[in-house]
């Protein structure tokens, strides 16, 4: 026999838990999904880091730096970025994976993306950028533009860090192509690993300090 | 002298046969009913402890994203956008505590012990309100079950119990027919019972597949590797507060 038997008003709440539970839950449903959204990304990136920290790779002096959404924030107040006002799109279309071999960091993958640049504001510092992006640098020892990419939670803004990439220019007139270096789980596949990066919850992000640019890739 | 022994019919082995199979499948649909029960008062206690640990924070938060978007919004009269994101993150912060207000209260923990399993069992193989001979038993039944439902919930054995003292010593539960109108009833409740088990059984699948249960999913099997991932959303809530509040100072 159970010993502590309910009283009165906590059997009116026993009552209402069973009427109302599965009563308004369309209501409740926000809640709940971006608890589970929040937990789940929460879970996930815990999981990357493990990969990264397995790795052991130094990708970047701004890693360390910008390992912590605090920290982010600062530089993005340091540097007053607006990052919901990006000044240049990015469509990113197809990808392949480029073989690298890191004996020491097996989770390091680097996806080469083929993006098109879909929209520029009309105003002489972002033609200026966009020279710069078409003309990455005259010089083949500067074949790119190195960039932080980062992803920023469509519902709280808040921003993590998802890899160290490079804007490259095969050919004059042709797309560019974004190549992303990133730590994955091993045994993630190569869809899953851009189903990861393409995550609709997200935006990606990446600024671009030699012009204050931000630029948004818009995944397909 | 020995007793000269009756014959068998046919129908009343048949009748026999029907019972056994019946039986059975009473079994199996109390079975099910109890582990929809248990599933949907299990989600409800952690959907509660869910809203009074994050769901409140989420809906704080939402409230200050709004401030400080209306507060933006004035602050730039002109401009559309801004006008537009208040007016967005109010309807937010609205509808956040909406939902928080729909919330379930967290009422005291309960342990469900196997005598009150088995005595849920039962209930529900007696008390079903498919098994009803006529629309007063029926009524009574549903009436009873709602109790045992309720009793269940609050870990009351007696109550559950009593409730089904109360069915038992009822005289509408005494019935008398032919073999004939038995075998009948007896068909006819064993398709109605094949149905029950395919709606309870949708049931529980369908809670198998919702968003609190794959929530309580996660939280669970993270605490099992140690892990407080409620806990830890918690904490990053209230430090996001805390930073949008500061920032809402600010403007």
């Amino acid at each position: 026999m159970n010993s502590k038997l309910p009283k009165r008003d906590e059997r009116n709440d026993i009552t209402s838990l069973v009427s109302r539970a599965t009563s308004d839950l369309a209501t409740r449903a926000s809640l709940i999904s971006r608890g589970l959204q929040d937990i789940s990304e929460r879970l996930r990136a815990d999981s990357l880091k493990a990969a990264q920290d397995k790795a052991g790779l130094e990708l970047n002096p701004l890693d360390e730096e910008c390992r912590s959404k605090n920290q982010i924030a600062l530089l993005t107040e340091e540097l007053g970025i607006d990052w919901n006002r990006p000044t240049l799109l990015l469509d990113v279309g197809s990808w392949w994976r480029e073989p690298i071999n890191y004996p020491h960091s097996p989770g390091i993958k680097c996806f080469n993306f083929v993006c098109e640049l879909k929209f520029l504001p009309d105003s002489p510092r972002h033609a200026k950028l966009f020279h710069e992006l078409e003309y990455l640098s005259d010089d083949p020892r500067e074949a790119g533009k190195e960039i932080t990419v980062y992803r920023r939670s469509r519902t709280t803004g808040e921003m993590c860090e998802l890899g160290e990439g490079l804007l490259l220019h095969d050919q004059e007139g042709g797309p560019l192509i974004l190549e992303l270096l990133r730590a994955f789980p091993e045994d993630m596949s190569d869809e899953d690993c851009i189903r990861e990066l393409a995550d609709g919850a997200y935006q990606t992000v990446a600024y671009d300090p030699a012009y204050g640019n931000v630029i948004l890739f818009s995944w397909r | 002298m020995q007793m000269p022994v009756k014959p068998r019919r046919p129908e009343d082995a048949e009748l026999s046969r029907k019972r056994e199979e019946l039986a059975e499948l009473q079994a199996r649909l109390a079975e099910l009913e109890l582990q929809l029960l248990t599933l949907r008062l299990e989600l409800a206690e952690f959907e509660a402890l869910y809203h009074a640990k994050a769901g409140h924070l989420y809906a704080e938060l939402d409230e200050v994203e709004a401030l400080i978007a209306e507060r933006l919004a004035k602050i730039r009269p002109l401009d559309r956008e801004a006008a537009e994101s208040a007016s967005s993150a109010r309807r937010r912060a609205d509808a956040s505590r909406q939902a928080i207000d729909a919330s379930l209260t967290l009422p005291p923990p309960v342990s469900r012990s196997q005598t009150l399993r088995d005595l849920y069992r039962a209930a529900a193989k007696q008390l079903h309100p498919d098994l009803a001979g006529d629309d007063n038993d029926r009524a009574i039944r549903e009436r009873l079950m709602t109790e045992a439902n309720l009793a269940y919930a609050g870990g009351d054995e007696a109550r559950l119990q009593e409730i089904l003292e109360e069915y038992q010593s009822s005289p509408d539960t005494v019935v008398g027919n032919d073999v004939g109108a038995e075998l009948v009833r007896a068909i006819r409740r064993i398709t109605l019972t094949i149905a029950n088990i395919s709606k309870v059984e949708a049931g529980v699948s369908s809670l198998n597949s919702s968003e609190i249960y794959k929530l309580k999913t996660t939280v669970d099997e993270a605490r099992k590797r140690g892990s407080d991932v409620l806990g830890d959303l918690v904490e990053n809530l209230r430090q996001t507060i805390r930073a949008r509040r500061q920032h809402l100072q600010t403007l």
